[in-house]
């Protein structure tokens, strides 16, 4: 499926990714994102801003298209820049709130890519993610932005990311399971 | 013969809700129990069979669709009457789901307590 197509027709779209794959198809993804028009807000909450920002120029991406919230960086590491909002903690669904909306009024963002939603299962309930995303659905005022959302196959986490996955799929509009492909390629 | 009331169970965290859904079907002639989340709800399901659970979306610990995922597998619940009571918006993903669950309906909170008498009565058959 073309992510990009996938990302324009859906207002909220959710890719499923196994923790082998993440490295690999994330480049893809992020690939795709770039095409969508308009600004795209990279939530950092797997690898801080830095470390992503780099990652991407590497792949020759173009990083002006990005808008980053880091919710990882060390306080020696957050240097206020003009394309990063710096958070204390991932585990704040308030404080995240606030900056998605900054990025969103402030910095014209369509697009909210979160790079992974399931992470937040470290620092809080299934429910509370649950609640947290719903609310970015229904209480975001500009109706065009879209959201992406990947989750993280951890098998680490029992039953965790698998009961997210399925809660989140109840408001998803497009669902993409990446984890099948690994499984064909395996056999 | 006297006739019996119809048994509904409200499964909600929020106490507020809990009251009210059960005021407002009390007033009509029913029987409510309920239950703060879905643990609550399961355990209480194994001495109630109730005629229809009223299952929030959003709750700690278990959420709404888990809690249905488990009446259904449990061959002495699988056949209850389930619908959501929720703020929560489904997709159009998230209604085929709802089908597949066997959901009788779905009422979106806030609601109007006549449409929620309304409902219930059209899933109760009566």
């Amino acid at each position: 499926m073309d992510i990009s197509a996938m990302i324009a027709k859906s207002k909220f779209c959710m890719i499923i990714l196994h923790e082998s794959q993440y490295l690999s198809k994330l480049q893809e993804i992020v690939k795709s994102v770039e095409k969508t028009p308009g600004k795209i807000c990279y939530i950092c909450l797997n690898n801080p801003y830095l470390d992503v920002k780099a990652d991407l120029l590497d792949k020759g991406i173009d990083v002006g298209k990005f808008f980053f919230i880091d919710t990882l960086a060390s306080k020696s590491a957050r240097q206020d820049g003009s394309d990063c909002i710096f958070l204390r903690s991932a585990g704040n669904l308030q404080e995240l709130r606030l900056a998605i909306n900054r990025a969103v009024e402030e910095k014209m963002c369509r697009v909210l890519m979160f790079d992974t939603i399931s992470t937040l299962l470290i620092y809080q309930q299934s429910s509370s993610i649950l609640s947290f995303t719903h609310k970015l659905m229904t209480g975001m005022t500009q109706s065009d932005v879209r959201k992406l959302f990947i989750v993280l196959k951890d098998e680490e986490v029992p039953g965790g990311t698998e009961a997210l996955s399925k809660d989140l799929g109840m408001f998803a509009d497009q669902m993409l399971d990446m984890t099948s492909a690994r499984k064909e390629k395996v056999v | 013969m006297k006739k019996t009331k119809k048994t509904i169970m409200a499964v909600d965290d929020e106490e507020n809700i809990l009251e009210l859904v059960k005021s407002i079907l009390e007033e009509h002639n029913y029987s409510v129990i309920t239950a703060r989340d879905g643990d609550e709800c399961i355990r209480k399901l194994k001495k109630e069979k109730p005629d229809l659970i009223l299952l929030d979306m959003m709750m700690p610990g278990m959420s709404g669709r888990e809690v249905c995922e488990r009446i259904r597998k449990n061959p002495n619940t699988k056949g209850l009457k389930i619908a959501f009571l929720t703020v929560a918006r489904f997709s159009d993903m998230g209604k085929e789901t709802l089908a597949k669950m066997k959901v009788s309906d779905y009422i979106t909170k806030p609601f109007e307590n006549a449409d929620l008498v309304k409902r219930v009565k059209k899933i109760l058959g009566n």
